[in-house]
């Protein structure tokens, strides 16, 4: 009985660390794959000989770290499609690393990146920050920039970026307000992940945007509780229909496909997030896709392109938070087929404007970063129909 | 305050306490058999997300719902037979067997996903099926009724008629008399000429039966597609449903469908602006009432007998 029990132990030992093992392989596709591949063997055929294939800048060696879980069709996998820009742009040797969503695997994480002599480290979001701090301060020489994040004490070898979530998400509301205006309502939707402040900070960002274009605009929003139960999102997203809401934002991650879903169910709209979330499910799902109107994009590759040249060329100031937004490219919403199909162009000459004022610092938006609790309750429960 | 009654008194919500509670209710009765055979199955959780898995990847195949529902059936049962066969023909404690496949289905659920998908969030690239919505012929014409009874997918209605199957199989037939000497005392059973490892291992099948169809609901009806960990402690919540109702079919299904309006509300309530993180807590806090009314009455009657 007991050579049983061991048998049973040992297997499903085994069975954990084969599976664990395979799903940690950081790869969200064949060609991304067989390239990555190549390239953990360039880096070990140049640590053998010391020969560079591709030119000059190769040399330059950067790697992203991922305190999250690739496939969410939204915040990691824009994150990760950065890989492939910055070696095709800059001919620069990118790896990675997966950590999934177990914080305590991050530090040996780091840990093993600075100890191969990269030059720099990339991470994104704030997942990751306990372990970025204490990792930071151990290796002092190493650089750190974070591409998205809101950190406030940050490590001298540590650069944030803080993209502003809330001018895009500023004309997400826009659009959903000129929508519900065009099916002559007066309610639009919101369903966050949870109700925490990176949150608040798109929901914040929606209501000033939707003001815009109707004063007396309601937002009823709601909070999945989670980032992955999409089956709840759709419970959210359908309250929402049910309840006389025709636009729904969804800055849920996975939980967001959810809410798609009730769209798609109950024949109303849906705003994305993160990625651009209808060009993702066209192929798939063209049902889904149709009912995107927009969504708000992070443009992480970019952003990463632009401070990878910068680090590159020494021009970057360690130890500081930067702000960067529409005004820079790094966020946006999406312009596709289908926000030309969903909306009229009249109202998409008004978002245009809207685009404009913003990026000519006319339009007046909330500064979301430091928003206490308080003030974030005080905004939302004015709005609350 | 006017509003919450407004929202939770249309037919919109009491439709969704029904959506909400198929998974919890299969689930629930997978847990009730196999825990009065004295084979207490904790791996509902896994078995579930392995059916929900093979469910969308076999309609996918296939391009058959039907298929699809078959296969997620056919896995959810072989792997509580891999469970039965650990527990029964080597004697591993069930709770280690339980924890192993949870752990398996979570991380292979993965694997397979990512084999198949090329994705290791969602499956949303592959276009399964969903199993059909069942409008009741006359009833769906009566207002508020209707609504609220029909128009459900097929596994809503077939996880009331799981229940009551339940109840007959453990109060009126051979089989169920036979399950609850084995739970009651194997030895006893044993005397009598009762095969001890067939009938719990008949138990622990049936409870993957069970979760078949309940990770089948969430991937084939629920949503119509496969994603990482998507039962999200459901399997867990349907075993307290269980212990609640003490072990008894009709106990566990009650309580399957207080945390299913518990859940509904609190989604209900959190769209409706109150703190999202309070109103979560919703259906723990209702077990925890539940459970406190019951023990007091348990304890009444101790003292009475007494």
């Amino acid at each position: 009985m007991k050579k049983a029990f061991a048998l049973l132990l040992a297997m499903s030992l085994m069975m954990g660390v084969f599976f664990t093992g395979c799903s940690s392989q950081p790869n969200t596709n064949d060609t991304q794959n067989a390239q990555n591949t190549e390239s953990n063997k360039s880096e070990e055929s140049t640590n053998a000989t010391n020969t560079n294939t591709e030119n000059d800048t190769s040399d330059y060696k950067v790697a992203l770290m991922i305190p999250g879980n690739l496939g969410d069709k939204s915040f990691f996998d824009a994150a990760f499609n950065s890989i492939e820009l910055l070696k095709s742009e800059l001919g620069i040797q990118v790896d990675y690393v997966e950590s999934g969503s177990d914080s305590s695997k991050y530090y040996s994480a780091y840990v093993d990146l600075c100890e191969k002599n990269y030059d720099l480290i990339l991470t994104v979001s704030s997942n990751g920050d306990d372990a970025l701090t204490q990792i930071a301060e151990e290796y002092p020489e190493q650089k750190f920039i974070n591409l998205d994040d809101t950190m406030e004490e940050i490590p001298a070898n540590v650069y944030i970026i803080s993209p502003k979530n809330n001018e895009m998400c500023y004309l997400s509301g826009a659009v959903a307000a000129l929508k519900a205006k065009e099916l002559g309502e007066n309610t639009i939707g919101f369903v966050g992940g949870m109700d925490i402040p990176g949150i608040n900070e798109f929901l914040v960002g929606y209501i000033e945007g939707a003001q815009q274009i109707n004063p007396d605009i309601k937002v009823a929003a709601s909070y999945v509780g989670s980032f992955t139960d999409t089956a709840k999102g759709k419970e959210n997203g359908l309250l929402l229909y049910n309840s006389g809401v025709s636009v729904i934002f969804a800055a849920a991650g996975q939980s967001g496909l959810g809410v798609i879903d009730a769209a798609v169910a109950k024949e109303k709209f849906a705003i994305g997030v993160d990625s651009d979330q209808a060009e993702a499910l066209k192929e798939a799902q063209p049902d889904m896709a149709n009912v995107i109107i927009t969504s708000a994009i992070k443009n992480i590759p970019q952003t990463a392109l632009m401070i990878v040249k910068k680090a590159m060329a020494d021009d970057v100031a360690y130890g500081t938070k930067g702000f960067y937004g529409l005004k820079d490219g790094a966020v946006g919403i999406a312009n596709n087929e289908f926000y030309q199909k969903l909306l009229s162009e009249s109202d998409r000459n008004t978002v245009s404007e809207l685009q404009a004022k913003v990026v000519n610092g006319e339009a007046t938006i909330t500064d979301t970063a430091g928003l206490t609790t308080e003030q974030v309750n005080t905004i939302r429960d004015a709005v609350r129909p | 305050m006017k509003s919450l009654l407004d929202l939770i008194s249309t037919s919109d919500f009491i439709y969704s306490i029904f959506r909400v509670t198929t998974p919890l209710l299969f689930a629930s009765m997978g847990a009730v058999v196999s825990d009065v055979a004295g084979v207490p199955n904790i791996s509902l959780e896994g078995l579930m997300l392995i059916a929900a898995f093979s469910g969308m990847f076999f309609s996918y195949l296939s391009q058959s719902a039907l298929i699809g529902l078959i296969m997620a059936l056919v896995m959810a049962v072989a792997f509580s037979g891999l469970l039965a066969f650990f527990t029964l023909h080597y004697k591993t404690n069930i709770i280690l067997g339980g924890i192993a496949i949870n752990s398996l289905a979570s991380g292979g659920t993965i694997f397979f996903l990512y084999l198949v998908a090329h994705d290791k969030g969602t499956s949303i690239s592959l276009a399964s099926k969903v199993l059909p919505t069942i409008n009741i012929p006359i009833i769906q014409d009566l207002p508020i009724v209707g609504h609220i009874i029909s128009g459900h997918n097929i596994l809503t209605y077939l996880s009331l008629l799981a229940v009551l199957f339940t109840y007959y199989l453990l109060k009126k037939t051979a089989l169920g008399f036979h399950i609850r000497a084995v739970g009651e005392k194997k030895e006893a059973a044993e005397s009598v000429g009762i095969n001890v490892t067939k009938i719990q291992a008949i138990a622990i099948l049936f409870s993957g039966l069970m979760c078949g169809f309940g990770g089948a609901f969430m991937s084939m009806g629920y949503v119509s597609w496969f994603s990482r960990d998507m039962i999200s402690g459901r399997g867990w919540i349907a075993l307290a449903a269980e212990s609640m109702g003490r072990q008894t079919v009709l106990g566990s299904a009650l309580t399957s469908f207080l945390f299913g309006i518990a859940d509904a509300l609190s989604n209900a309530l959190a769209s409706m602006g109150y703190s999202s993180d309070l109103v979560k807590t919703i259906p723990y806090f209702a077990t925890l009432i539940g459970i406190t009314i019951f023990s007091v009455r348990i304890y009444r009657k101790s003292k009475k007998i007494a």
